[in-house]
C-alpha cells in the first residue's frame, strides 16, 4: 500500500464499527468504516461519513492516511475499510483530537486482504505427517489435540500438559483457554505469553496490596511529578505521553525518567526542567531504596498515611500469606532495614548505580519533601519492563515502598501504574490455584525452612521433559522466553522423534505415544501466522483475530473496558480461539463449554464478576434491567467504554477513575488489596541478588558489554503484523543494536555493519551455563544533537526480532520465590561479521531528539 | 467529540504553541525564501491566518502566480513549476513554496550531503511537503538541513530523514514525508510530482486552487 497518492472518502452510507486499537496498552478509541468498492463519498461535510470538509484540519483527528485504508474481500465482493482513531473518547483526545500512534495508525495494513502482505495467514488446520505439515479437517485436528492431551496425562498426569497463552487477546478467549487448561485438564503448567509461570509481574507490589494499573490517565495531567522508571513512554505508550503526560508537564509537572538509556523521554524530561537518572543496568532497587533512605533520614515520610494505611502488626502481616511473611515488613522493620543497609547511603548507592549522590537526594526531595504549608507533592509513579524484567521482587518492592512512604496514591494527580505493554484481556476460567497447589513440582524454601509450593516455570518443564504436550496459543515462546537458543534446541530435539505416517488418528496417536515414551514432546500451535514456534509444531490450529467475526472485550491501562467489534470474516477455515478451546474441551468430555458465541461467554463472565478491580457485574445487572445483554450494554458506550470496576451508584452505572482511593470503591475490597485493606512495606535486600548480579554483569576481560533489550516505537511485539507493512518495517528491515561510538570504535564496527552478539556463558540457574548468539545491524550515531542514546558499556537491541533473537542470550535467572525472568540483564560480546546490505538504505539518525 | 471539547483541545494547542487563530498550518514567516540563515529556533508551527499572508511572492526565485485560476475540482496532472534556482540556494537554506495547490506548503532545502532523489550538482537539493504525515502540523519550521532532518514536529515530535526520502526516523507518523520530485533545467529547479499523499487530502490534486504551471518556454 505504499506510494498510493489517494484514499477514498467514506460515503454517508458506510457502516461504522466501534473498537479500540489492536495493539498497545494505551487503548485509543478507534472506529472502522466499511463500504463497497465503487461507492465513494465527497469532500463536503454533507457528502461523507465523517461529516467534515476535506482537506481535513490538522490535529482534528479526521485525516485519512494511506496507511489507514485497505480493501478486503468477502464472498467475492470488495469492500473499502478505513481504520482510524476516534475523535470522541477521553483516551486519545486531550491535547489534540483523534491522536494515534504509529501502531494504531497502520492497523488497516494488517487486515487480511489481497492488497496486504497477509497471504500466509493460517487458513486450515494442519498436522505434521511424515515430517511435513499437511492440511487436515477440523475434526481430525481437534481429535488429535485431545489425544495428545490424553497421551500426556496417561504418562504424567495433568503435569504432562503445558499451556502457553497470551494475557491480552480478549477476555472471552483467555477465559475459554484457562478453563480448558485448569478445569478440564487440571494442569499447573501454565505460562503467559511473556513469562513462564502464573506469577504476578510485580510481586513486590501485588503482594503489598498495590494494584499495577491503579490510576486514571488524567492523573498525569494533574500531578506535580511524573516519575517514569524503565519505561520509554514516548515510543511505547505514545498517546499517554502525547495526550496526557505532556499536558501535565506544560502545566508545571516535573518529569523524571529513570533509565539506563538516554531516550527521547529522557531528553524531554531534561528539556522540561526535569531529571534523567541514567542508572547502571539492573541497579534500580539500590537507587530507589537509596531515595527512600534519604526521605527517611530527612523525616519526610508521610507518617499520617503510613499509620492509617499500612499494616503495623507483624502478626497481621504473617497471617496474610507466606510471601508476606517472608518479605513483608512493618514500617519500623522497613525503616530499620533501609537505614541499616550501608549500600543505600546515597554516596554508596552512587557507586553501584552510577547516579551522583546529590541527584539521589534531589529526587528524594522532589517526591518526598512537603512544602512550607505541609502540603505533599502529588507524584504519579509509572514503570514498565526496565523495572519488571530486572530483579523482579526487589525492583517492584523498592518502587512500591516509595509509593507508601510518600503516601502519593489514590487522589487526583497521585498514583501508580505500569506504563503497560499490550492491553489487558485476561480472565481466569478455571481453578488455577487448586491445580498449582495440588500438582506443581516447584517449591520455594522460606527463610524459616518451610517448603511452599509455587507456580511452576513451565518453560523449564518443556526443557526438562515434564511436559509432554505443549499447547502454545498466540505467542512465540521460542523467541519470547529467556535463554531461547537453548529452548529452541530442546524443543527441536523433543519434537524430532517418531512422526505419524498418515493422518489417521490412531496412527497419529501411535507415533506420538512412542515419541513421548522416548522423552519427546508434541507441540500444538494455535496462531494467526506461522511463527518461529510453528516450525516445530505437530498440530497447527488457525485462529481468527482482532476485528474478525467475534465481538470481544478487554481494557486498557486505566482499566477502560470496551467492545472490540468484529467487522470482517477471518481467512479460510480459521476459527475464533474461544471456539477452538470449546471444541477441544468438548472432545475431552466437558459439558459446560458449548458456547455459541463470544457474547455468550461474556455474559457468563459478567454474571459472576461482582467483586475486585475488574468487577463488571454491575454492567450485567444494568443490562438485565434494560432487557439487554452485557455485550449490548458495553457496545452502547462506544469507544469511551467504562473504567473498571463498574459499579451501581443510586441505580446508575458508573465507572471508577482510580483505585486505592480512601473511600472504598472496589467491590469486596478495602483501599488496598489485602485482607485488611492496609498496604504492606516489602523488604528490599540487595544480598538476595548481589551474587547473581555479579555473575550477570558483563565481563570486560571477555569484551562483554550489557546488551539490554526492549520495545522501539516503530515495531510491535514479535512483529506478527508489522513485518507485513512496508511503510513500517522499512525502518528496521533487520534487528539492530544501538552502540555507543566508543564501544563501536573499540570493536571496530560502524553504522550499518552486521554484528553478532555472542555469549558462551549464558547464566542458567537450573544447570550448566549455555551458549547464545544473535545478529543485528550496528546502529551508531556520531555527534547526536542531544546526546548518545546508550552510554559506553551498554548496548540496546529490539527484543523479539524474528530470526535475530535477543532473548537467545537472556539469562535463565528467575526469582526463586516468584519465577519471573530477568530478560533485561543480558550481556555479550559484539563481533563484526561484515557490512550489511542495508548499510546505505538505513537511517542512523539520532532517535532521541526531543523538543527543546 | 463535543464542540466544547474541540475548543478545549484547540485552546490547549494554541496555548502550547502560542499560535494564532487557525489550525490550518501553513508556512511561517521565518521561512520566507529569501532567508539566508538556517533558523536556529523552532518557530511557531502555526502560521499566519491566511494563505495570502504567507508570502512566497517576495521570493527571488519564483514568480508568484498572477492570480488563482479559481476553485476547481481537480488538476488533471501534476504541473511542472519553477520554484528556485540552483545558484541562489546555499547549503542550509530552507525555502517555502506552494505546490501543486495554492494551499499546499512545501519546503526546498540543500542538505550538503547527497540525498535520495536529490538534484543539483551535488545531488543534495530536495523538497518535501511541509505537513507532518501524522496529524498535519507544519514541520517547515523544524527543518535542520545540517542534520538532514525535519522535526521533531512541533505537535507530536515525529522526525524525518530528508536524505532518505523523508523516511520516518522516529515518532507516530506512519508514512514518509511526501517528497516533491524535482528537475533541474538550465540552473532552475522545477517541482514535477508529489510522492505520497499530502496529509488531510484525499487526493493531492483535488479540493484546492491549482498553482500556475510553468510556461513551456
Amino acid at each position: 500500500m505504499s506510494h498510493h497518492t489517494d484514499v477514498p472518502i467514506p460515503p454517508t452510507s458506510a457502516e461504522r464499527h466501534s473498537t479500540a486499537c489492536r495493539y498497545c496498552i494505551v487503548g485509543c478509541g478507534y472506529e472502522v468504516f466499511k463500504w463497497p468498492v465503487g461507492e465513494e463519498g465527497g469532500p463536503s461535510a454533507d457528502e461523507n461519513a465523517f461529516g467534515i470538509d476535506f482537506p481535513a484540519q490538522a490535529l482534528g483527528g479526521n485525516g485519512i492516511t494511506t496507511e489507514m485504508h485497505t480493501v478486503i474481500e468477502e464472498n467475492g465482493e470488495e469492500y473499502n475499510v478505513i481504520v482510524k482513531p476516534d475523535d470522541d473518547n477521553p483516551v486519545n483526545n486531550q491535547w489534540s483530537s483523534g491522536d494515534h500512534s504509529v501502531r494504531g495508525g497502520s492497523i488497516a495494513q494488517t487486515l487480511y486482504s489481497p492488497e496486504n502482505d497477509t497471504e500466509d495467514r493460517l487458513k486450515y488446520p494442519q498436522i505434521r505427517i511424515g515430517g511435513t505439515l499437511q492440511p487436515v479437517d477440523w475434526e481430525t485436528a481437534i481429535e488429535a489435540v485431545a489425544r495428545a492431551n490424553e497421551l500426556a496425562m496417561d504418562r504424567n498426569g495433568p503435569n504432562g500438559v503445558g499451556q502457553k497463552l497470551y494475557f491480552y487477546q480478549f477476555v472471552e478467549n483467555t477465559y475459554a483457554g484457562t478453563k480448558l487448561h485448569f478445569d478440564v485438564i487440571g494442569s499447573p503448567n501454565w505460562g503467559g505469553h511473556n513469562r513462564p509461570a502464573l506469577t504476578p509481574e510485580n510481586p513486590g507490589m501485588r503482594n503489598a496490596g498495590l494494584w499495577q494499573f491503579a490510576y486514571d490517565y488524567e492523573d498525569t495531567q494533574k500531578a506535580d511529578n511524573v516519575v517514569m522508571v524503565g519505561a520509554e513512554f514516548y515510543e511505547n505508550k505514545s498517546i499517554i505521553f502525547q495526550e496526557h503526560i505532556q499536558l501535565g508537564v506544560q502545566d508545571g509537572a516535573t518529569p523524571v525518567h529513570i533509565d539506563p538509556r538516554q531516550t527521547f523521554t529522557s531528553n524531554y524530561a531534561q528539556n522540561n526542567d526535569g531529571m534523567h537518572l541514567q542508572l547502571e543496568v539492573g541497579t534500580d532497587a539500590v537507587l530507589l531504596s537509596s531515595v527512600a533512605r534519604h526521605i527517611l533520614e530527612q523525616g519526610w515520610e508521610n507518617t499520617e498515611f503510613i499509620e492509617q494505611w499500612t499494616m503495623r502488626e507483624r502478626s497481621t502481616i504473617d497471617d496474610e500469606g507466606w510471601y508476606q511473611k517472608e518479605f513483608g515488613q512493618t514500617f519500623e522493620e522497613y525503616q530499620e532495614a533501609i537505614l541499616d543497609e550501608p549500600r543505600y547511603k546515597p554516596e554508596n548507592a552512587a557507586e553501584i548505580t552510577g547516579i551522583p549522590a546529590e541527584d539521589i537526594r534531589s529526587f528524594a526531595e522532589l517526591i518526598g519533601k512537603p512544602d512550607e504549608n505541609g502540603e505533599r507533592p502529588n507524584t504519579v509513579f509509572l514503570w514498565e519492563k526496565g523495572l519488571i524484567w530486572g530483579f523482579s521482587h526487589e525492583n517492584s518492592a523498592a518502587l512500591g515502598n516509595l509509593v507508601l512512604l510518600t503516601g502519593s496514591v489514590g487522589r487526583p494527580g497521585a498514583g501508580l501504574s505500569r506504563g503497560g505493554g499490550h492491553q489487558e484481556g485476561f480472565w481466569m476460567g478455571g481453578p488455577a490455584g487448586e491445580a498449582i497447589g495440588e500438582h506443581s513440582t516447584q517449591t520455594f524454601t522460606t527463610s524459616d525452612g518451610e517448603e511452599v509450593t509455587i507456580a511452576p516455570d513451565t518453560d523449564e518443564r518443556v526443557r526438562n521433559g515434564e511436559i509432554l504436550h505443549w499447547h502454545v496459543i498466540g505467542c512465540d515462546p521460542v523467541r519470547g522466553s529467556y535463554n531461547t537458543q537453548q529452548l529452541r534446541n530442546a524443543v527441536r530435539e523433543r519434537t524430532s522423534g517418531p512422526q505419524p505416517q498418515s493422518a489417521e488418528v490412531e496412527e497419529i496417536a501411535r507415533a506420538w505415544a512412542e515419541r513421548m515414551d522416548q522423552g519427546g514432546m508434541v507441540l500444538t500451535n494455535q496462531e494467526i501466522y506461522p511463527r518461529t514456534t510453528t516450525e516445530f509444531a505437530d498440530i497447527v490450529l488457525p485462529a481468527t483475530t482482532w476485528g474478525e467475526e467475534s465481538d470481544y472485550h478487554r481494557w486498557n491501562g486505566e482499566r477502560r473496558l470496551r467492545q472490540y467489534s468484529g467487522f470482517m470474516e477471518g481467512p479460510g477455515e480459521a476459527k475464533p480461539d474461544w471456539e477452538i478451546f470449546s471444541l477441544i474441551g468438548q472432545e475431552m468430555g466437558a459439558t459446560d463449554m458449548d458456547w455459541g458465541s463470544a457474547e455468550e461467554i461474556f455474559e457468563e463472565i459478567a454474571s459472576e464478576a461482582d467483586h475486585g478491580v475488574h468487577a463488571i457485574k454491575a454492567i450485567h445487572d444494568k443490562a438485565q434491567e434494560e432487557g439487554k445483554t452485557t455485550a449490548e450494554k458495553v457496545s452502547e458506550m462506544d469507544t469511551t467504554g467504562i473504567q473498571l470496576p463498574a459499579r451501581l451508584e443510586d441505580g446508575e452505572l458508573v465507572g471508577t477513575d482510580r483505585v486505592h482511593q480512601p473511600e472504598e470503591k472496589v467491590p469486596g475490597s478495602g483501599r488496598f488489596f489485602t485482607s485488611t485493606g492496609d498496604a504492606i512495606f516489602m523488604q528490599v535486600d540487595w544480598n538476595r541478588v548481589e551474587d547473581v548480579f555479579e555473575e550477570l554483569k558483563p565481563d570486560p576481560s571477555n569484551n562483554e558489554i550489557w546488551v539490554t533489550n526492549g520495545r522501539v516505537n516503530r515495531l510491535w511485539q514479535n512483529l506478527y503484523s508489522h513485518t507485513r507493512d512496508p511503510q513500517i518495517i522499512k525502518r528496521f528491515k533487520q534487528n539492530f543494536i544501538e552502540l555507543n561510538p566508543a564501544d563501536a570504535d573499540r570493536i571496530g564496527v560502524e553504522a550499518g555493519d552486521l554484528v553478532e552478539i555472542r555469549n558462551d556463558d549464558v547464566y542458567n540457574m537450573y544447570g550448566e551455563n549455555t551458549e547464545g548468539s544473535f545478529t543485528a545491524i550496528a546502529y551508531v550515531t556520531e555527534d547526536p544533537p542531544q546526546g548518545q542514546i546508550v552510554p559506553e558499556g551498554t548496548a540496546f537491541t529490539y527484543w523479539l526480532y524474528p530470526g535475530q533473537v535477543a532473548n537467545d542470550i537472556a539469562p535463565a535467572y528467575l526469582d526463586p520465590a516468584n519465577p519471573n525472568p530477568s530478560y533485561k540483564l543480558a550481556a555479550g560480546e559484539v563481533v563484526r561479521l561484515g557490512e550489511s546490505e542495508l548499510k546505505e538504505e538505513m537511517s542512523f539518525q539520532a532517535r532521541n531528539i526531543a523538543p527543546e | 467529540m463535543p464542540d466544547d471539547d474541540i475548543d478545549k483541545a484547540r485552546r490547549r494547542f494554541l496555548q502550547t504553541t502560542g499560535a494564532g487563530a487557525t489550525l490550518v498550518l501553513a508556512g511561517c514567516s521565518a521561512f520566507d525564501s529569501d532567508s539566508e540563515e538556517t533558523p536556529t529556533e523552532t518557530p511557531d508551527p502555526t502560521p499566519t491566518e491566511t494563505q495570502e499572508e504567507t508570502n512566497p511572492s517576495e521570493s527571488e526565485t519564483e514568480d508568484p502566480p498572477e492570480s488563482p485560476s479559481g476553485q476547481v475540482e481537480q488538476l488533471d496532472a501534476y504541473p511542472r513549476v519553477k520554484i528556485a534556482s540552483v545558484s541562489e540556494l546555499s547549503t542550509g537554506d530552507v525555502v517555502e513554496f506552494k505546490y501543486p495547490l495554492q494551499e499546499q506548503s512545501n519546503f526546498l532545502t540543500r542538505l550538503g550531503e547527497q540525498a535520495w532523489d536529490g538534484v543539483g550538482p551535488d545531488g543534495d537539493i530536495v523538497a518535501f511537503n511541509a505537513l507532518c504525515t501524522h496529524a498535519g502540523c507544519n514541520v517547515a519550521g523544524s527543518v535542520e538541513p545540517e542534520d538532514s532532518r525535519a522535526g521533531p514536529c512541533p505537535c507530536h515530535y515525529t522526525s524525518f530523514d530528508l536524505s532518505k526520502g523523508g523516511l520516518v526516523n522516529m515518532g507516530q507518523a506512519t508514512s514518509d514525508l511526501p517528497q516533491i520530485e524535482l528537475e533541474v533545467d538550465g540552473g532552475d529547479i522545477y517541482a514535477t510530482y508529489v510522492e505520497g499523499l499530502v496529509w488531510g487530502y484525499h487526493n493531492n490534486l483535488r479540493t484546492g486552487t491549482p498553482i500556475e504551471a510553468a510556461q513551456s518556454d
